[in-house]
């Protein structure tokens, strides 16, 4: 037990650092989610409710952990294709949904950048006043969110391992979340059809935590839906890779050439 | 423009994101533009889309495919414009490019 919380948390630190390494792709990760942040701003200005427009502030945020994860987590074992490094990992004594939800969740890490930055851009530049009534319960839902959407991250790149094109089917994915998890459009305008597929997203139970405990709620059973989405998303992503390698496997077709 | 400037750009599908995110606000897409500052609603009159949609929604709201002609008319000024800097710098990419023998290396 203590050997896999060790390989995690290194893998966790090593993948994060590599993610960081990149002055241009950090750079692009927060710019990227400060265009849609400044839409949703300018519209719910325009709306003229102050209440609004921190409804959206932190919404556009939680859009910025979603956006840094859907992409790369969909990306990551392309990524490692074209590294020349997948067959290695896969070939590695460890299983390997142990390597890559520790990437997983850094790329969810990565978010709390753009979470930060959208933060203060709705402050510094549209003067957005975000007051948070229950910080202590906010320490404790952002990194819930964050972890949650990272095993959600984990479970689009063991799906998406098989395709060529995972980046795309990731960032398909990331408008769609948008929507459903209710970041700027409240979940009780959608259909009601959409609900048991909001329920089942874990990022609409993290932006309902953080949007309680800066509001003065209860967001303590939303963290804890957090914690049961993502560890379902985890043993799901386990089953999922266990068969997604026996199919490449089979047929030999781990690096899709 | 952009795929001339995809020329020079390794990251070309970057920057197309990039420019991607710049007309969603300042085009008027999303955002009306009475609520940009000044200075972006100055941007958005030069740039391509601006004032398609703003045609597509006088059209939507019932006005006449004549009363819009002015406004598709600007329109297809700027695309042409953008049509000729693409070109203009398309050229003066691979002038640069065969000189240096740099065609490669973006």
């Amino acid at each position: 037990m203590s050997r896999t919380l060790r390989l995690l948390a290194v893998g966790w630190f090593f993948h994060l650092k590599m993610l960081s390494r990149s002055s241009f792709d950090s750079f692009l990760a927060i710019l990227w989610p400060l265009f849609f942040a400044t839409v949703a701003f300018f519209m719910f200005r325009a709306g003229g409710n102050p209440d609004a427009l921190v409804y959206a502030s932190l919404g556009a945020a939680v859009m910025g952990i979603w956006t840094a994860t859907s992409v790369s987590a969909g990306s990551a074992l392309q990524r490692e294709r074209w590294f020349g490094t997948l067959e290695l990992l896969v070939a590695a004594p460890a299983h390997f949904s142990l390597v890559l939800l520790p990437l997983a969740f850094a790329t969810s890490a990565i978010g709390v950048y753009c979470m930060a930055t959208t933060l203060l851009w709705g402050r510094f530049v549209f003067g957005i006043d975000l007051t948070i009534d229950q910080p202590l319960l906010m320490a404790a839902a952002i990194p819930a969110t964050v972890l949650s959407i990272g095993a959600l991250g984990f479970l689009i790149a063991v799906a998406f391992a098989r395709y060529r094109h995972a980046w795309a089917l990731g960032a398909m994915s990331e408008y769609p979340v948008w929507l459903l998890c209710g970041f700027l459009v409240p979940l009780a305008l959608l259909p009601e059809w959409t609900r048991p597929i909001s329920w089942g997203l874990a990022p609409t139970w993290g932006m309902r935590a953080i949007r309680e405990s800066a509001t003065g709620g209860t967001p303590l059973p939303d963290v804890g839906m957090c914690f049961v989405l993502g560890a379902a998303y985890v043993g799901l992503g386990i089953l999922v890779t266990n068969r997604v390698l026996r199919a490449a496997r089979a047929r030999a077709s781990l690096s899709l050439t | 423009m952009n795929a001339a400037v995809s020329l020079r750009v390794r990251e070309n599908a970057v920057l197309s994101n990039v420019i991607f995110g710049f007309l969603l606000i300042f085009t008027g897409a999303n955002v009306p533009l009475d609520e940009l500052p000044s200075w972006m609603s100055a941007i958005s009159q030069r740039l391509p889309f601006t004032h398609a949609i703003a045609a597509a929604r006088e059209l939507a709201d019932g006005a006449s495919f004549a009363s819009v002609t002015g406004t598709l008319g600007t329109e297809l000024l700027i695309g042409l414009g953008y049509l000729i800097a693409g070109y203009a710098l398309l050229r003066a990419f691979e002038w640069q490019g065969r000189k240096h023998a740099t065609l490669e290396q973006a």
